[in-house]
């Protein structure tokens, strides 16, 4: 039951992929998140 | 073979038939870490169970799409492009299909397909005098995916293709995930690798074209990366998560149309970077079910790169049940990094250095982002429509989420996005 919530779910929200996109292309860091880490030069 | 694989089918699924007569909710295999409460409650099952509709045993699961947009806009005044200052603002609008497609039981096939469109006035200073067609350009990318579970081991194996393009970029990938359930199935271990071949559509500041400054050996990037994640449940509350990266990249890792300019030098030049990369994240999730109505979602990752970049990553998120069906989920992160080694600002690179960028990318700063969510799910679906007489579609969930990001360095953003999920039976 609690563990079967979907707010218990151990990965990112779909809904969040786009800000996690954004993330991986403003900071250095990427990665360990589910994250892409490469395909787009992110360049602008 | 066939014989035995066939007697190993008929009994998982007389298994399977069995455990829903039982009253064991959610047997899906793309959940396997929800295990916990059921086996507490039913540590054994009897050798025969019966079966009053063999059909029932081999029903497909549904097929699954997802419908996502976003819309994201950013201001700053530190583009890479003009050198390290110049205006970052940027504008891209987002959608993406996902769909899921089971061919048996066991077996499935995934598609996705999304494009952006975005406007960036720092694009648009690659060439100074005019506006260039960079000023706006589209995204098209694609994905298609194909697994296969073996419920008698635990196990499932996905490989996945797929690639993108834009005016001066195109990239294509390739991979695979094999994962494997304990036999308690309240652990997970999930191994990853990935492959992106990239090709550059060399592009140079405009004013360094004809001097033949700006010269690169290669138009390509490649990545590479090997993935391990190990998921356990810990009580009936709590769950956490043990994720490792190892990223190898070579090639042209630098952006060709970024310029860097030097001390007491008013002629810029390229970015220069070298042409391999390793990076190492690691990260650690932790959901915890504190109270009928509150859930916390904590995440804390550590980053590590070989052009000197350290970063510690922050995510709290606390999803609020209100009522059966709506759930509202505040969420903060906080991130901090070193600055690369081959990071300066404008005008401060010496121009005997090897390697220099002014990114503000690949500065030091800390960020902060903060915003809200809600998602509304009701049991039955929020709509239902027949598609025929034996296809019915249900509009399973909504989702909207806001998030306000700021950097240290000035550079602002805000993102909305939504996700609808939709189900044919």
């Amino acid at each position: 039951m609690y563990i079967n919530d979907a707010d218990m779910e151990l990965k990112v929200r779909k809904v969040e992929s786009y800000e996690v996109n954004a993330e991986s292309y403003r900071e250095g860091a990427s990665g360990a998140n589910g994250g892409k880490v490469g395909g787009g030069c992110g360049c602008n | 073979m066939q014989l035995t694989n066939s007697i190993h089918r008929h009994w998982f699924y007389t298994l399977l038939l069995g455990l829903s007569f039982l009253g064991i909710p959610d047997l899906g295999f793309s959940q396997t870490m929800n295990r916990i409460d059921s086996l507490q409650s039913f540590p054994t099952f009897p050798d025969t169970l019966p079966i009053s509709n063999p059909e029932e045993a081999f029903t497909l699961p549904p097929a699954k799409a997802d419908f996502l947009f976003s819309y994201y806009k950013q201001e700053g005044d530190h583009s890479a492009v003009t050198g390290g200052e110049g205006s970052e603002e940027l504008r891209d609008i987002a959608s993406k299909v996902v769909v899921y497609l089971p061919i048996d039981t066991t077996e499935s096939i995934g598609f996705e397909i999304g494009v952006n469109h975005y406007t960036s006035a720092s694009t648009d200073r690659i060439d100074p005098l005019m506006s260039s067609a960079s000023y706006k350009d589209y995204r098209g990318q694609m994905q298609v995916s194909y697994t296969k579970e073996n419920p008698l081991k635990r196990t499932a194996f996905s490989i996945f293709v797929g690639g993108s393009i834009e005016s001066d970029y195109i990239s294509a990938n390739a991979g695979f995930s094999w994962s494997k359930t304990s036999k308690d199935k309240n652990r997970e271990w999930v191994f990853t690798g990935r492959s992106f071949l990239d090709n550059w559509v060399v592009l140079f500041p405009n004013e360094l074209r004809p001097i033949g400054l700006a010269q690169v050996d290669t138009d390509k990037r490649r990545s590479f990366s090997l993935g391990l994640t190990v998921s356990q449940i810990i009580n009936k509350r709590l769950q956490a998560s043990l994720s490792s990266e190892v990223v190898y990249q070579y090639g042209l890792l630098s952006t060709p149309f970024h310029r860097v300019y030097f001390h007491r030098d008013s002629l810029p030049s390229i970015e220069r970077l070298p042409k391999r990369r390793i990076k190492l994240p690691i990260g650690i999730r932790l959901h915890y079910f504190a109270t009928d109505f509150l859930v916390l979602r904590l995440y804390y990752r550590y980053y590590y790169d070989s052009f000197g970049i350290h970063a510690n990553t922050v995510n709290v998120e606390t999803p609020i049940k209100i009522g059966r069906f709506i759930s509202v989920y505040p969420f903060y992160r906080f991130h901090t990094q070193q600055a690369s080694r081959y990071f300066q600002p404008l005008g401060e690179h010496a121009i005997e250095a090897t390697y220099y960028t002014s990114d503000y990318d690949l500065s030091g700063f800390s960020s902060h982002k903060v915003g809200l969510g809600i998602k509304y799910a009701p049991l039955y679906g929020i709509l239902r429509f027949k598609l025929s007489k034996k296809k019915l579609s249900k509009w399973k969930s909504i989702s909207i989420r806001y998030a306000q990001y700021r950097r240290t360095d000035g550079l602002r953003a805000f993102l909305i996005s939504s996700h609808l999920s939709f189900e044919i039976e």
